[in-house]
């Protein structure tokens, strides 16, 4: 028996076998008959719709599969996947913008408009990161950002107009349901000529294992090398949406599971990881066809996936003692801001009394009700202010919470991808804040509160259950949160495309459209806020050592175990405190801690309390603008804030000289 | 490097290593065979060996990085698994060979982490803990680029901050894994005296990995050679320096030559 990747590869593979087998087995017959003349529908179904779709699940996950192992391999950080790119956000958005504005366009083929939109989505990212050579921190960031933003302006077309976007839904989620042989036939040409350049790339990609700078002295152009790969990715991923949708999971989850499996080299990783990819899709379509049956065309396969991936990734994580995280991205070297050089408290005053200005616009500056921007009257102060306070508070607290959440998540686990958004923590709020809504109907605010201060304690309870045999080493802890994070996801976005019409109040919950504050609440959440800010101050010294790499840390008497259990826990306490207040989907516990990064603080307790008041002022200018730029209408704060922090990040990052 | 380095705050320095049948092993491939040793203060004791024989991963046990796969460690009486990690970070410090790359913060700041074991996660940075960052920066001769961050210096300088760092923490006992690799000649001389002051002047214990056996002569009071994760040899300069135990260790013939002033000589491959 093969070891290693070997053996998942074969084990999932005569599992496939033996699944197709027995769903396949009464069917067949029907092919070996004389096709009889007339209508036989049974004999189309399996020849038009079971076939194609069977085979098309092979391809979408090889593809999907090869285009993560490639981004992993390229960007040096086992969290990339094609989603991270906004690939996926990219063509969801040309989607939704052309169904809306120009529905003449699909004349030429819904697989083209979303190939435009990943593609222009996919420029954009390189475009951003090509003053930086192609850094991969350069390039993650950029492609998390657009992701961000394509994915923001998505939803909020989705959210305006869902009547005529309810389709994305079921897009979004990655329905494998096809009527002919046709799109199969497309995706295998397009994916056939990609073959060749991904193999020509194989053996240098497998040099940057030996680090940068010794890639480098082989003869290797690293910065081509990078955006050859991550184009051809970016291609593989975009093919694929295309055709099918999103199917987000796979790309991220195979290339895992091979490493976890032992693959070393990348050559063998990247075939067992289109191995694993295709095998992974297929097992859950066949299962998905299984147990829906005729409605399975409405199930998502792509949604489900990480029903069955998730497990499998849970299961070996606590089983394998491979090192995970390869050679560190350098974190960008931050030396060139006047700011960098004061090590003082300076930059925390001024991005303070930011907040204080924007809090008070945000208190008094609206829209009245003919729609003309005015100043909130004395007249107006006692009737108005009591209903606007506990809402610019909330946000303000959100905010804080989400940005030192997010910092201390960054600097645990050392990175610059990691938020609470993916740690599967939201998630676990959002999960049981959907039963809540599922189960009673119109849940009291209170109720919701500890339904998602429960569901986080539960998904922190199972992280760190998982992660305790290594040590709570915190690459292990992210990748059990991002499993965690999918399986909710999964079962959220099977909820949302069966078209149950909980799903779009739901949806309006996740973007943060459901922002509603009472003053009690708010107080609460403040006193939090103040609570969780001094705990996370008290531990800012671990947070400096842990620059120093594991080792230094545990040389200088740090107890590593006890001080990640602690910090995790204050992450997960933090978030849980801020979902229900502003929705899972802010990113703002992602972008306020990048910025503070890029504005070059490095001192733990400054860049902690800056990343706090960062994201409290994105947050209180996110819900005003939320509120008051397409007044009579509220936008949804979360998505807001992606709008309003992602365009800063982007400047940062563009003002980063290389 | 003039001044004296500093006594350590506690009251006896003296303690030391006790080894019995310490043996590592990963995936069933010995690393370390079954190894019985004591390592005490007050001198610098110097591990040899050619590539892979197996220094660096017994630095590494008894740094407790690691722990061995069998075999009972102790360190001033009391078993090395016993110890809570502060108390241990005041007695040991560990220099990896490899230390963290890619970091921002300046060298000061680096060397004031080495504090750490003495102040804790809340204690406050006391005027003792500044007089001692500053000093350990001194007698590394790092103050010059102290406020530069530690990404922008070069690797012999960075090597020095990792040492003033050491320093810092004030430990009796220092375990170094070739700290001079990446320094020149004149920076490794005044390193090593550096580190075999700190031995004799104010009784630490020093465990140093060396590649080079002329400093090793220059600077170890005693030295461990191993070969293939064993232990052949274990006796003073005088006694290693000789084209016997040099065999023994490095399997090549070497002739001593007598030096004008280190007694121990000099070792030439013939």
């Amino acid at each position: 028996m093969p070891r290693g990747a070997g053996r998942l590869v074969l084990v999932m593979g005569l599992l496939a076998l033996a699944l197709g087998a027995y769903f396949l087995a009464p069917r067949l017959p029907l092919l070996m008959q004389p096709p009889t003349e007339g209508y036989d529908p049974a004999r189309m179904v399996l020849v038009y719709a079971t076939l194609p779709r069977l085979v098309m699940a092979v391809l979408c996950g090889a593809a999907l599969g090869a285009s993560g192992a490639l981004l992993q391999q390229a960007l040096r950080n086992p969290l990339a996947s094609p989603t991270t790119l906004g690939i996926d956000a990219g063509a969801r958005l040309a989607l939704g913008a052309v169904t809306l504005f120009y529905p003449a366009l699909f004349g030429w083929g819904r697989d083209v408009v979303a190939l435009a939109g990943s593609g222009v989505a996919a420029a954009l990212v390189f475009g951003l990161s090509r003053r930086q050579d192609f850094s991969p921190v350069a390039l993650i960031l950029s492609g998390l950002l657009v992701s961000l933003y394509c994915g923001a302006l998505a939803a909020a077309l989705t959210l305006v107009e869902s009547r005529y976007l309810a389709s994305l839904f079921v897009w979004g989620s990655g329905s494998l349901s096809q009527q002919s042989w046709t799109p199969t036939f497309d995706l295998a040409i397009r994916l056939a000529v990609l073959v060749v350049p991904i193999a020509l790339l194989a053996r240098p990609l497998s040099l940057l294992d030996l680090g940068e700078d010794a890639a480098r002295g082989l003869g290797l152009n690293v910065a081509y090398l990078r955006l050859g790969a991550v184009a051809l990715a970016v291609l593989l991923a975009a093919f694929t949406a295309s055709s099918v949708g999103v199917i987000g999971f796979v790309g991220l989850v195979a290339p895992i599971l091979v490493r976890l499996a032992g693959a070393r080299s990348f050559g063998r990783s990247l075939a067992a990881a289109t191995a694993v990819g295709a095998l992974l899709l297929l097992l859950t379509d066949l299962l998905v066809q299984m147990a829906a049956g005729l409605s399975a065309d409405f199930l998502p396969t792509g949604a489900v996936t990480a029903l069955l991936g998730s497990p499998i990734l849970l299961w070996l994580l606590p089983r394998v003692t491979v090192r995970l995280r390869k050679e560190a991205a350098a974190m960008p070297a931050m030396r060139s801001y006047a700011l960098a050089m004061r090590r003082g408290v300076l930059p925390v005053f001024i991005i303070g009394a930011l907040l204080i200005v924007l809090t008070l616009i945000a208190l008094a500056v609206e829209r009245a009700p003919n729609a003309e921007w005015q100043l909130l009257s004395a007249a107006d102060v006692s009737h108005i202010l009591p209903f606007r306070w506990p809402r610019v508070l909330a946000a303000v607290g959100a905010g804080l919470l989400l940005g030192s959440a997010g910092f201390l998540l960054q600097r645990l686990t050392g990175n610059e991808m990691a938020s609470p958004e993916i740690l599967g923590v939201s998630s676990g709020a959002t999960f049981a804040m959907a039963v809540a809504l599922f189960v009673s109907g119109v849940p009291s605010l209170a109720t919701v509160t500890a339904s998602a201060a429960l569901g986080a304690a539960l998904v922190l309870g199972l992280i760190l259950f998982l992660s305790r045999r290594s040590g709570f080493q915190p690459e292990r802890m992210l990748l059990a949160g991002i499993a965690l994070s999918a399986l909710l996801d999964a079962v959220i976005g099977v909820l949302s495309a069966a078209g149950d019409p909980r799903a779009l109040q739901l949806l309006s919950w996740l973007t943060g459209a459901g922002f509603a504050a009472e003053p009690m609440s708010t107080l609460v959440s403040l006193a939090l806020v103040a609570l969780g800010i001094i705990a996370a101050l008290c531990l800012v010294r671990w947070l400096d050592i842990f620059q120093l790499g594991a080792v230094t840390a545990q040389e200088l008497g740090v107890p590593l175990g006890l001080a990640r259990v602690l910090l995790l826990a204050l992450v997960a306490g933090t978030t849980a405190v801020a979902t229900p207040l502003v929705g899972p989907l802010t990113f703002v516990g992602f972008i306020a801690p990048n910025l503070v990064r890029l504005l070059g603080l490095r001192h733990s307790g400054t860049a902690l309390l800056s990343s706090a008041l960062t994201g409290a002022a994105i947050l209180v200018t996110a819900d005003w603008v939320a509120r008051t730029v397409a007044f009579p209408f509220q936008l949804p704060t979360g998505l807001v804030a992606s709008l309003v922090g992602a365009p800063l990040l982007l400047w940062l990052l563009q003002r980063r000289p290389a | 490097m003039t001044a004296q380095a500093a006594t350590p705050d506690r009251a006896s320095a003296e303690k030391g290593f006790v080894l019995e049948d310490v043996r590592f092993a990963v995936d069933g491939a010995t690393i370390l065979h079954p190894l019985s040793a004591r390592i005490g203060g007050g001198q610098v004791l110097g591990l040899v060996g050619a590539n892979g024989s197996g220094k660096s991963t017994l630095l590494r046990i008894l740094a407790r990085q690691t722990a061995p796969s069998s075999g009972r460690v102790s360190f001033g009486g009391r078993a090395l698994a016993d110890w809570g990690a502060r108390d241990l970070a005041r007695e040991i410090a560990y220099l990896p060979q490899y230390p963290q790359t890619g970091i921002g913060l300046t060298a000061r700041e680096v060397v004031a982490l080495g504090r750490y074991p003495w102040h804790g996660p809340f204690g406050r940075f006391t005027a003792n803990d500044a007089a001692r960052t500053d000093e350990a920066l001194r007698v590394t001769e790092t103050t010059d680029f102290a406020d530069r961050t530690l990404d922008t210096l070069s690797g012999g300088e960075r090597q020095r901050v990792w040492l003033a760092m050491l320093v810092a923490q004030d430990a009796g006992c220092l375990l170094l894994d070739e700290p001079t690799s990446a320094l020149d000649i004149s920076h490794q001389i005044e390193v090593l005296s550096l580190i075999r002051r700190l031995a004799h002047e104010s009784g630490r214990c020093i465990v140093i990995v060396l590649h080079d056996v002329n400093m090793a002569s220059r600077f170890c009071d005693r030295v461990m050679g191993l070969r293939g994760g064993r232990l052949v040899v274990s006796e003073g300069i005088h006694d290693f320096m000789t084209p016997q135990s040099l065999r023994t260790v490095y399997g090549l013939d070497m002739q001593i030559l007598p030096h004008a002033t280190h007694p121990a000589g000099v070792a030439i491959p013939n």
